[in-house]
């Protein structure tokens, strides 16, 4: 395509209302930005102004509009600050910003549902005398509002709305910075800088998401299992049933055999995980022993005395066996389907499937 | 990391890249109607997504010209882009022949 002039700018007449306006929504860009592209992107705006019949750019009447519609000003509102928040980081690689916003997404959605789920509502329930001390009920705690913009990026995540989540990850944000005066500030500001962390790149959509939601939950199970022995002040315990039973006493045999159960529990996910790239499995391996182990420390313990105790293990134990023993019944199941020709595994009238 | 699915949007913006190069205001147009009206850029989602193509070497700018006082800048597909298409669109193509097959052994059994 050669450069022409058909008219020089110069030419046009003065700024109408709606180039005014369209030129100063567009000081939202960076300088740098605008230098390159300003002139570009007014020119299709005052083409959508002529646009009759167009429907990004006019009135309802069809006639020519003075100002841009509220969509268009939002729009260029929200590209002229992701613009100026991805130059701030384009001394990274392209490749390494996709991969930390990743990875921040799925760290930060998995700490806020275990937070939720866990901390905010089952242990409490679970573990009442030390739920009272270290875990106030939901609503007194400022932070559901963060927790809530994670939840919804996490579904919008999950449903392919990636411009959607970035808007519920910066407002997650900036409501953590916000709250980082009033709340716990080592909740608050892992959040706010995990949340901004999230916008710097792309976040992958659907379902190529699931499997890194269930490497996240798997490493953050992980990490509270190591740190509850080292955690004076009480965050994993918070956050993890298991945890609540290393009040049961130092020393304890029960103590040591739950911890055990969640290590075969991650063993299990990560299994599940590297085979089947599912998240239903790690999720169940990951959530299954916390739940037996909540009901452990609610109710079990060594007042009812030591079998009494080990049901909800041994239960525990039968349930990772049986994800274990299916996960690796369809691991040896595709690689056979992978090694042997087609020719082979098809008879007529009869379907191979391949996973 | 596993590339992750193309969202229906940089698909369509690709396609309309596929037969010849465009500038801004038309692949807007031609977006709306590949999607028959379903999708509808607005200029900061399209220049943010542009960005990001020409970051990827999916697209370049190959041109631009001045026409009634307005800049026209013209993107064109490159190679990596064009393989990136036939690669989506092979996918594609593969789901929905899959599709057609079950549905048309459904309505032959039915």
């Amino acid at each position: 395509m050669s450069t022409s002039a058909h008219t020089s700018p110069e030419q046009h007449p003065g700024p109408s209302r709606y180039e005014a306006r369209c030129r100063a929504l567009l000081r939202a860009y960076p300088h740098s930005w605008r230098r390159e592209r300003e002139a570009e992107i007014l020119g299709v705006l005052l083409a959508m102004q002529n646009d009759d019949g167009g429907s990004t750019g006019t009135s309802p009447g069809g006639s020519r509009r003075q100002t841009p519609s509220w969509g268009v000003q939002a729009d260029l509102i929200a590209g002229g600050v992701q613009a100026r928040w991805e130059r701030g980081w384009s001394f990274l690689p392209a490749s390494i910003r996709d991969r930390v916003a990743v990875l921040a997404t799925v760290l930060g959605a998995a700490a806020c549902t275990v937070i939720v789920v866990f901390g905010e509502v089952a242990w409490p329930w679970l573990y009442p005398v030390a739920g009272d001390s270290l875990a106030p009920p939901l609503v007194q705690s400022p932070l559901i509002v963060v927790y809530g913009w994670w939840l919804l990026a996490l579904i919008s995540v999950l449903a392919g709305r990636a411009t959607l989540a970035r808007g519920f990850l910066a407002a997650a944000a900036v409501t953590s910075v916000i709250l980082s005066a009033t709340v716990f500030i080592f909740t608050a500001a892992p959040l706010a800088v995990a949340a901004a962390l999230a916008t710097i790149g792309r976040l992958p959509t659907g379902r190529s998401v699931r499997g890194w939601m269930a490497a996240a939950y798997i490493l953050l199970t992980g990490a509270l299992m190591l740190t509850q022995r080292t955690d004076d002040y009480g965050m994993s315990l918070q956050w993890s049933p298991a945890g609540a039973l290393y009040q049961m006493g130092p020393g304890s045999a029960l103590q040591d055999l739950s911890v055990g159960v969640v290590g075969v529990a991650l063993v299990t996910g990560l299994l599940a995980l590297a085979f089947r790239r599912s998240w239903v499995p790690a999720i169940v391996v990951t959530v299954v022993p916390y739940l037996y182990l909540g009901y452990f420390a609610r109710y079990g313990g060594v007042q009812n005395g030591l079998v009494v105790s080990m049901l909800p293990v041994l239960l525990t134990a039968v349930v990772l066996l049986a994800v274990a023993g299916a996960v690796w019944r369809k691991h040896r199941l595709t690689i056979t389907l992978a090694a042997t020709p087609p020719t082979s595994i098809s008879t007529p009238g009869q379907e191979t499937r391949r996973s | 990391m596993a590339s992750p699915e193309m969202r229906e949007p940089t698909f369509l913006l690709l396609t309309a890249l596929a037969e010849q190069p465009q500038h801004g205001y038309a692949l807007i147009q031609e977006v709306e109607h590949l999607s028959h009206g379903r999708v509808r850029l607005k200029p900061g989602t399209l220049y943010g997504a542009l960005d990001r193509l020409v970051g990827e070497g999916l697209i370049a700018q190959s041109g631009e010209e001045v026409v009634e006082g307005r800049l026209r800048r013209y993107y064109t597909l490159t190679t990596d882009g064009v393989s990136t298409l036939e690669r989506e669109t092979g996918r594609l193509q593969a789901n929905v022949n899959a599709a057609a097959t079950r549905l048309r052994a459904r309505g032959a059994t039915a």
